[in-house]
């Protein structure tokens, strides 16, 4: 079903996706004798504003047709969160030429695959096709661009569906409230980052209170063609590509300018400290969330690093440490999440049975303190790299993940052209550099420390 | 044996799409019909090498892709089949064993030096092989080839990692007995196989518990020999440095398998069964429906799979579209066949409602009849097509994607044109060939069905379908008497049996100590007044104190506190004149506070069930109905208790000889063992299937 949220998942399940799938990209250039993976594209703009990226590939054996609209939960205002995951459903209800429930039937049936998902930064929505049918995939993704049919009756049911997916996935689940409402957003200040400090799929009073009007005005906003990306990646001929691209989307008119997000000083309100009772939660669990930087700043790299050798993997200083010597935590790990705005390095354990939160805590203090104190071996940081480098080039045997990585670069850093450069920036990290920004950013007075709780109670603000 | 031997395969094969042709392509700014398909592009189907190494070790190359990365999976004849029955799970334990340590290499050093390059070691078991495979950047080939050799050659077992992971499936096999899907899946297999037939066969923790290090030792040793086993090394690499590597760390491995043992015959079953798994407070069923599947060298296999698409091999297929679409049942229903090495399955199932059950087995058997009674529609042939053909390629991107399609047809003995011309295939199946599969692999009149849901709602019911066999998630008989509600009263309970002492007992987590419980049973006059007190890290502390008439078991009171993770629970009751009497302050979401005022009639107060039971004539059958007052809905409801069997059993205050009950209860089910012997204590209990939580007997002492 088209509804996953890549941030919303497990931290555990998704330990490399999260850390990495952003890439490990940086403005720095170092030398490589390793194995290179590089992704030819070209890119251009049509009249209306459709930014388009084409990466041919006569080896392929299908198509990506992905689109990427510059707008996720970062762009919501206050009393309308979660409209922007709403869109996500709103998109296969139909349009002028496609009635509800045939966007998936007519891919389907072409052979093809498809999704959507949203996180805070961006929409996107892709689709897999044999070579023969990209122009199917086209027609379908301009025909809802242009002309998506949104009515009171399918706003309401979607709004309910949304709703029962906040309760399945959030509500119902161990560590859903934690993890998301505490865990991701509680280090921002909803004062003056917003963007940041509320969650993707929204409240349930901000869904009800939609008005079709509102959605209407969302909708020409930020689904215009120029506040979007559209990549093509696989077996297909670039000048029928062009040809088509331009037929289906050239005449859909340019929307209005979206306003800037402001973020200022989101993190002036830490240190902060709350626990949250889980009804569904069978462990304690504490979660740490350090302000860090945006994706296009210099530091992220090495934050990247950082989280890997604290968190990422068997051989993970937390895993060693607090998993298996001391056999306090089931789980342990370590993420760096940089986004458009600023991010947050967030450290995670869910303590053994008989281990309380507290005694969690300062067994977790205790190796990112050492760590702060005494910096990280080459050794580390070579494993770090390691992992990261394999992580994303694995990601680029599909087409789908290759269009998702020039998305990523264009997205977060300004520029497609940066998608080469995503593993050369990763040697040029240093042992001082992870040891310099472990200095600078995981310091407890600009931490949020959330504590779950297994039981039944209101969450309490200490 | 080398079945890989003699085959030739051609290299390069083309897979022209045989998509209707088009001529040009629509340039209308705004049309209204969806555009037909672009000019088809053919797409070859990848080349791949073999050789043989003079071990007997088959190598395929698959040298595909853009990207630097590799992945390199042997295939060894020694997967469960192998394995007697009373080692069942021998062969996945060895597969996990592997990476734990080698003679030159701790399971530490292992995992560090394959995260060190950024790597990814495992192994995977199924009933016919065993596989261990390792991904790497193609730079580090040479670090997951020297791994995966060590492992393969030279692991050591170390008894202190086999304890770890013992552990580890133990609970994995505890969780399974509370997920039905898993459940169903265990019961068809063993009934459709039947006894003696290595794929009906599951571990058990029987088994797996009995596993010694000199069994895996053997193991290793007879069946992970390179004669006739499969090296597959699919991405970046060519056939001239997988060969090198090949020679380098696998050359001076040698040896031939033991052969497997011959398995006994297969009955074809013959009309329609069901068998019924009973699941107390089940909210929902799992159907499982099928029969044995298509034999070894089945040839129909386009046909087959079709069929199936249009059945039930996705979300556009006639289950999902029915019963979820059209009925909203079920969040899914699925069919789907396999062709293992000896006979597969062909199965059909869907999880539903409680209510809906009988009506979703006739659906499910209808569907399956239709296949082979009607002729399939012309518009549902096409959309299995397509789809099928359509989406071929697509599963063809990875280079670990095209070597499995490869290793399957070297391993399961297959066509090579069956992979390579597949669109072909599929597009030329015709309506009537879906029939005729149908009617030969689709047989609703001959199917087993598997339900595991609460018998009490779904027994009668399926009675009018077929006939019925009852049986617990383990396997063991039910009589419909055990599985429709009791109608006995309690007989009269007789509260002098019982003695003073005082009892303490530790609370686990999966063998870790979570807290200690305390019972204390005294007597005051023509009263028994106990005491039981729980202190647990994570329940919170508890206090209870029952007092009861030391003759009739008569109820006299309650007082209880409990708190837990800033949750506090106080409940007060007297019984005055008859009823019960008092309030019972609970959580907001349990209630909040309640005030109880209700007769008190046949019915005990919460905890003396206990003692009912410990005073109680137990034997082999024994069924036990006992009436309790509910404190969150203030109302009396009924345990009931069946004993089930007698075992020996070792818990930190001795080993003792106990009956095992199984009680129901509106919180779900749970397992005693209580003392053989005459009051029947309480010696151990077993939270519901898949919580791994167990209360044991520590220490018993007199006043």
């Amino acid at each position: 079903m088209p509804m996953n949220l890549p941030n919303a998942g497990w931290p555990f399940r998704t330990a490399l996706g999260v850390l990495f799938a952003l890439g490990l990209l940086g403005p720095q250039h170092a030398t490589q004798t390793e194995a290179q993976s590089s992704i030819p594209f070209s890119s251009y703009t049509l009249e209306n504003g459709l930014h388009v990226i084409l990466s041919p590939d006569p080896q392929a054996t299908g198509v990506a047709v992905n689109l990427w609209y510059r707008v996720g939960s970062r762009n919501e205002r206050p009393g309308r969160s979660g409209f922007g995951h709403l869109f996500e459903h709103l998109m296969f209800q139909g349009s002028e030429n496609v009635r509800e429930g045939e966007h998936f039937q007519f891919v389907e049936r072409a052979g093809g695959n498809l999704n959507a998902s949203i996180t805070e930064d961006r929409t996107n929505y892709f689709q897999t096709v044999p070579p023969d049918r990209m122009n199917l995939a086209l027609w379908l993704e301009a025909d809802r661009m242009r002309s998506l049919r949104i009515t009171e009756e399918n706003m309401k049911r979607e709004v309910e569906v949304v709703k029962e997916e906040r309760s399945l996935r959030i509500d119902n689940a161990p560590y859903g409230t934690s993890q998301l409402d505490a865990g991701f957003y509680a280090s921002y200040n909803p004062e003056t980052c917003f963007a940041y400090a509320h969650s993707v799929i929204g409240s349930p009073e901000d869904l009800d209170a939609a008005e079709l009007v509102d959605v209407q005005e969302f909708f020409n906003l930020y689904y215009a063609p120029n506040n979007a990306t559209l990549t093509v990646v696989g077996a297909f001929d670039e000048a029928e590509a062009r040809m088509l691209i331009e037929s289906y989307f050239g005449s859909i008119p340019r929307g209005s300018e979206p306003p800037e997000i402001g973020c200022d000083t989101p993190f002036s309100h830490l240190p902060v400290a709350r626990r949250i009772q889980d009804a569904n939660a069978q462990l304690p669990a504490v979660w740490l969330s350090y302000g860090t930087v945006a994706r296009s700043h210099p530091d992220a790299p090495a934050l990247d690093v950082l989280a890997s050798i604290l968190g990422g993997g068997e051989s993970s200083r937390l895993n060693q440490r607090v998993v298996r010597t001391e056999q306090a935590a089931l789980q342990s790990a370590a993420f760096h999440n940089a986004r458009l705005g600023p991010g947050i390095l967030q450290v995670v354990g869910i303590a053994n049975m008989g281990v309380n939160a507290e005694a969690l805590l300062a067994l977790l203090d205790e190796e990112i303190a050492r760590l702060v104190a005494e910096g990280v071996t080459e050794a580390e940081v070579s494993r770090a790299r390691n992992q990261a480098r394999a992580s994303l080039i694995l990601g680029r045997q599909s087409v789908m993940g290759r269009a998702e990585a020039l998305q990523t670069a264009n997205h977060f850093l300004g520029s497609p052209e940066a998608v080469d450069r995503a593993v050369e920036s990763l040697a040029a990290v240093s042992a001082a550099d992870v040891h310099r920004v472990a200095r600078e950013y995981l310091n407890p007075n600009r931490r949020a420390t959330i504590f779950t709780l297994p039981g039944t109670g209101q969450e309490d603000d200490r | 044996m080398n079945r890989f031997m003699n085959r030739c395969l051609p290299g390069l094969v083309a897979l022209a799409l045989a998509v209707p042709a088009l001529t040009a392509i629509p340039l209308v700014a705004q049309q209204e019909a969806p555009p037909a398909p672009l000019a088809p592009r053919p797409i070859s189907f990848p080349p791949f090498e073999q050789f043989v190494m003079p071990n007997g070790l088959q190598v395929v190359v698959v040298n595909y892709g853009t990207q630097p990365v590799v992945t390199a999976r042997l295939f060894l004849r020694a997967g469960e089949a192998l394995v007697p029955a009373n080692q069942a799970g021998l062969a996945g334990f060895v597969g996990d064993m592997l990476n734990q340590g080698t003679e030159s290499r701790s399971a530490l050093q292992i995992s560090e030096t394959i995260e060190g390059v950024g790597g990814v070691l495992s192994s995977s078991t199924g009933n016919d092989y065993l596989s261990i495979s390792f991904t790497t950047l193609l730079d580090h080939m040479g670090v997951g080839f020297d791994l995966m050799a060590d492992v393969v050659q030279r692991a050591t077992f170390p008894q202190e990692e086999i304890e770890l992971l013992r552990r580890r499936v133990l609970s994995s096999l505890q969780a399974q007995l509370g997920q039905p899907q898993a459940v169903a899946n265990r019961i068809f297999s063993e009934r459709i196989y039947g006894d003696g037939h290595p794929y009906g066969v599951s571990a058990t923790p029987a088994s797996v518990s009995a596993l010694t290090r000199d069994d895996l030792v053997s193991f290793r040793d007879r069946f992970l020999r390179p004669d006739g086993a499969l090296l597959l090394v699919a991405g970046g690499g060519t056939r001239a440095e997988v060969e090198s590597m090949a020679t380098r760390y696998l050359g001076g491995w040698e040896g031939t398998p033991a052969a497997p043992s011959a398995l006994p015959a297969l009955q074809e079953r013959q009309g329609t069964e069901i068998v019924l798994v009973h699941r107390p407070g089940s909210v929902q069923s799992v159907i499982v429906a099928g029969h044995l599947g298509p034999q070894p060298g089945f040839e129909d296999v386009a046909a087959l799979t079709v069929a199936n698409r249009i059945l039930g091999g996705g979300a556009d297929a006639r289950l999902f579209r029915i019963l979820r679409e059209e009925k909203g049942w079920t969040y899914g229903a699925y069919s789907s066949f396999n062709r293992p090495l000896e006979r597969g399955v062909f199965t059909a199932g869907a999880e539903v409602r409680t209510v809906v059950t009988d009506s979703a087995t006739v659906e499910i058997l209808h569907q399956l009849d239709r296949m082979a009674s009607e002729e399939t529609p012309a518009d549902e042939l096409d959309a299995a097509r397509n789809y099928l053909a359509g989406n071929f390629p697509l599963q063809l991107e990875t280079a670990n994607q095209v070597g499995g399609r490869i290793a399957d047809v070297f391993l399961y003995n297959r066509d090579l044109s069956d992979v390579t011309e597949f669109p072909q295939r599929i597009r030329q199946v015709s309506a009537a060939d879906v029939q005729r599969v149908a009617r030969q692999q689709i047989r609703a009149r001959d199917a087993l069905v598997v339900v595991v849901g609460d018998g009490r709602a779904v027994l009668e019911s399926l009675e009018a379908i077929a006939p019925v066999t009852v049986i617990d998630v383990e396997g063991n008989p039910l009589s419909r008497e055990d599985v429709l509600p009791a109608t006995d009263m309690p007989a009269a309970w007789d509260a002098s049996r019982l003695e003073a002492g005082v009892r303490t007992y530790s609370l686990q987590f999966q063998g870790n100590p979570l807290g200690t419980a305390t019972y204390r049973l005294e007597r005051d006059g023509d009263l028994w007044i106990s005491t039981q007190t729980l202190a647990s890290a994570m329940a919170g502390n508890q206090s209870t104190q029952l007092r009861f008439s030391a003759e009739d078991f008569a109820p006299v009171s309650l007082r209880q506190s409990q708190s837990a993770g800033g949750m506090d629970v106080t409940v007060t009751i007297d019984v005055v004149d008859g009823r019960f009497v008092g309030t019972a302050n609970l959580p907001a979401a349990l209630g909040g506070a309640r005030d109880v005022d209700t007769p008190v009639g046949e019915a005990l107060l919460p905890g003396m069930d206990e003692y009912a039971m410990a005073a109680s004539q137990l034997a082999e059958g024994t069924r036990l109905s006992i009436p309790y007052l509910d404190v969150t809905s203030g109302e009396p409801v009924l345990v009931e208790a069946r004993v089930t069997g007698r075992e020996t059993i070792e818990v930190p205050a001795g080993s003792f000889d106990t009956w095992r009950v199984e009680v129901t209860s509106p919180q779900g089910v749970l397992t005693l063992y209580l003392s053989a012997d005459a009051p029947h204590i309480l010696i151990r209990q077993n939270f519901p299937p898949g919580q791994p939580i167990s209360l044991e007997l520590t220490e018993i002492s007199p006043l």
